[in-house]
C-alpha cells in the first residue's frame, strides 16, 4: 500500500458529526431483512475523534427534553417523551408495571361455596379484580402484622341462586360489598367457655374505615362488571376477601397498569419522488394508510407521507424487490410514544409521576449508602 | 472465559446467565472487567470487600491501591436502575469502562462495574446517581406541566 502523507489525508470534520454518522446516532433503520443501528451510542467519548462531545450535559437535556400529551382520560393516556434515552424510558415502564403499589385481594375466607368453580380458582379470579382505591392511603402488611384498618380492606360476597328460579345466575365483581368495620367472621377460640373474652374476628380494626375522612362519602369499590363465576340453581357462594397492599413484582394482580408500553416514533422517507402508477401502488401497499397522493398539476400524481405516526413498520411497502431503495423506514431513537393503561386505582398521569419518583428514590438510596 | 456473542453482548462459557450488556471496550479490557463483574469467585488478595451496613447495603469490590476501578453490588435492584445508571455513567467523560450484569436471575442483585480515568469510582457512581436524579426531576416537572397544559386546553375547548 502506498504511503500517503499526513497532509493529503482528507480532513475530518471538526465539532460536528457528518450526516451519515448523525443518522446512525439518531435513527434506527428498518430494512427488509432486519433493523440496523439498533444500538445506542452512549459512550461519552464515542465521537472524540471528530471533536464532538457525547457526554450528558443536563442543561442541554433540559433544553431538548419535551413532553407532549396526546390523549388523556381517567383510565388511559398517551404522551410523547422527546429527547430521552431508551434506558430511562424503559426504567419508567418497568417501574410502572412492577414497582408501584396497589391494593389487591390476597386472602379469601370461604364460608360456603357450592359453585362448580374450585375455591382456589375463585380466589385467583378475585385476586385479579382491580380495587378502586388510592394505595397511598394504606400501609404494607408485613408477616407479623395483624390485619387492621390501615393495611387491610375487607369485602364480602354472598350470592345465592334460588333452586326455584331454575335459571343460572352470574356473579359480578360489583356484588362484592365493602365491609368498613372489617371481618365479620369469628376466629375459632380454644376456650370458648370463657365469657369474659370478647370474641375476635379475623381482622382487628380499631375503628371503622368509613369514619376516615378519605372514605367518609367515598366508599371503596372494585371495578364493576367483571364476571367472577356463574351459579346454577341451588348453588351458593359465601366468602370474605381481604385485600392488602403489594407490588407488581410479587404478583401481577398488584400491578397498577393493565399495561404500559412505548414505541419509537416511525419516520418514513421517500428519497426520490414516486409518481404516477407507482405512487398509487405504494398507497395501496400500506395497510395502515401512511401514504397519500397529492396532485402536482398537469395530471402528475406524487406519493406523500401523510401519516407517519400510524406506521407499524410492517415493512409491507419495501417487501417487493426494488422498493427498499424507494422507501426508507426509520425510527427516531429519542422520541417515545408512551402509553399507560391504568386499572383504575390511580389516574395514569399520577402513576407516571409516581414512577419517576420511585426512580429518584432508588438513586437517592444508592447515594446515601455510598456516602 | 469470555467470548464474543454478537455486537455489544458477551457471554460466558460456564454459566448461561452470565452476560455483559454492551461494554464499550476492547476484548482484553472486557476480560478484565468480566473478571470483576463476576463477583465473589474472582476476589484477589489485593481487593477489599466493603460491606456498608446490613442487608440493604451496597457492596463495593475494589482494590486499595487503585480506587479508580470498582464493582458495586446493589441488592434488590435489577435492570430498571442498573441500565439507567449504565447510561448516565457512560455519559460521564471520567468513565472509561462501565457495564452491569445480573449474576443469576434468581438472586435479586446487580453488579455494576465502573472504571475511571483516575477519579475514585464510587465518587463517579455517586455523581451519576445525582445526574439521574436531576434528570428524573426535570422529567417530572416537564410532565406535570404538560399534563396541566393539556387539561387547561381541554377545559377551554369544551367551554
Amino acid at each position: 500500500m502506498p504511503k500517503i502523507p499526513l497532509s493529503d489525508l482528507p480532513v475530518l470534520p471538526q465539532n460536528h458529526l457528518p450526516l451519515h454518522i448523525l443518522l446512525q446516532k439518531t435513527r434506527v433503520s428498518c430494512n427488509n431483512d432486519a433493523p440496523t443501528n439498533t444500538e445506542d451510542i452512549i459512550y461519552s467519548g464515542a465521537y472524540a475523534a471528530m471533536g464532538v462531545d457525547n457526554s450528558l450535559r443536563l442543561d442541554e437535556f433540559r433544553k431538548n427534553f419535551k413532553v407532549k400529551v396526546i390523549k388523556l382520560s381517567e383510565e388511559d393516556m398517551e404522551f410523547d417523551l422527546i429527547g430521552i434515552d431508551a434506558s430511562i424510558a424503559n426504567a419508567f415502564r418497568r417501574i410502572l408495571i412492577s414497582e408501584l403499589p396497589t391494593m389487591a385481594i390476597e386472602k379469601v375466607l370461604v364460608a360456603n361455596s357450592s359453585s362448580v368453580v374450585q375455591d382456589e380458582v375463585l380466589a385467583h379470579r378475585l385476586g385479579l379484580i382491580p380495587i378502586q382505591v388510592d394505595p397511598r392511603l394504606f400501609e404494607y402488611m408485613s408477616e407479623n402484622d395483624v390485619p387492621n384498618e390501615k393495611n387491610t380492606i375487607v369485602f364480602k360476597l354472598h350470592f345465592k341462586c334460588e333452586r326455584k328460579s331454575g335459571e343460572r345466575r352470574t356473579v359480578y365483581s360489583h356484588d362484592l360489598k365493602w365491609l368498613p368495620s372489617g371481618s365479620e367472621y369469628m376466629l375459632p377460640t380454644e376456650n370458648s367457655s370463657d365469657p369474659s373474652s370478647k370474641p375476635k374476628t379475623y381482622t382487628s380494626f380499631t375503628s371503622s374505615q368509613d369514619s376516615l375522612p378519605e372514605f367518609l362519602n367515598n366508599p371503596i369499590t372494585v371495578t364493576p362488571g367483571i364476571i367472577i363465576t356463574k351459579l346454577g340453581p341451588g348453588q351458593e357462594i359465601e366468602l370474605e376477601a381481604h385485600a392488602v397492599k403489594g407490588l407488581g413484582q410479587t404478583h401481577a394482580k398488584w400491578s397498577p397498569v393493565a399495561t404500559a408500553w412505548y414505541r419509537m416514533l416511525p419516520e418514513v422517507i421517500l428519497p426520490r419522488d414516486i409518481i404516477g402508477e407507482a405512487a398509487q401502488k405504494l398507497v395501496n401497499k400500506c395497510p395502515v394508510k401512511v401514504f397519500d397522493i397529492e396532485d402536482m398539476g398537469d395530471g402528475v400524481k406524487r406519493a406523500t407521507v401523510a401519516r407517519p405516526r400510524a406506521c407499524t413498520l410492517c415493512r409491507e411497502c419495501i417487501r417487493e424487490p426494488g422498493w427498499e431503495n424507494k422507501v426508507e423506514l426509520r425510527r427516531v431513537r429519542d422520541h417515545f410514544i408512551f402509553t399507560i393503561e391504568s386499572t383504575g386505582a390511580m389516574p395514569p398521569e399520577v402513576l407516571f409521576t409516581e414512577a419517576v419518583q420511585i426512580l429518584e428514590d432508588k438513586c437517592e438510596r444508592v447515594i446515601t449508602v455510598l456516602s | 472465559m469470555v467470548s464474543s456473542a454478537g455486537e455489544g453482548v458477551r457471554m460466558c462459557h460456564i454459566c448461561p446467565y452470565y452476560t455483559f450488556l454492551s461494554l464499550k471496550v476492547s476484548y482484553s479490557e472486557t476480560k478484565e472487567a468480566a473478571k470483576h463483574i463476576g463477583g465473589e469467585q474472582c476476589h484477589q488478595s489485593t481487593h477489599r470487600f466493603l460491606l456498608l451496613g446490613h442487608k440493604q447495603s451496597k457492596m463495593e469490590h475494589g482494590s486499595y491501591q487503585d480506587q479508580s476501578a470498582s464493582t458495586f453490588t446493589l441488592p434488590d435492584e435489577d435492570h430498571t436502575l442498573a441500565n439507567a445508571l449504565r447510561f448516565t455513567l457512560n455519559q460521564d467523560p471520567r468513565v472509561t469502562v462501565c457495564g452491569y450484569s445480573i449474576p443469576h436471575p434468581s438472586e435479586a442483585r446487580v453488579n455494576i462495574r465502573v472504571q475511571t480515568t483516575g477519579d475514585p469510582a464510587n465518587e463517579v457512581l455517586k455523581d451519576s446517581c445525582q445526574d439521574l436524579m436531576l434528570l428524573c426531576q426535570h422529567v417530572r416537572s416537564t410532565f406535570d406541566q404538560a399534563v396541566a397544559d393539556f387539561k387547561n386546553n381541554k377545559g377551554s375547548e369544551s367551554e
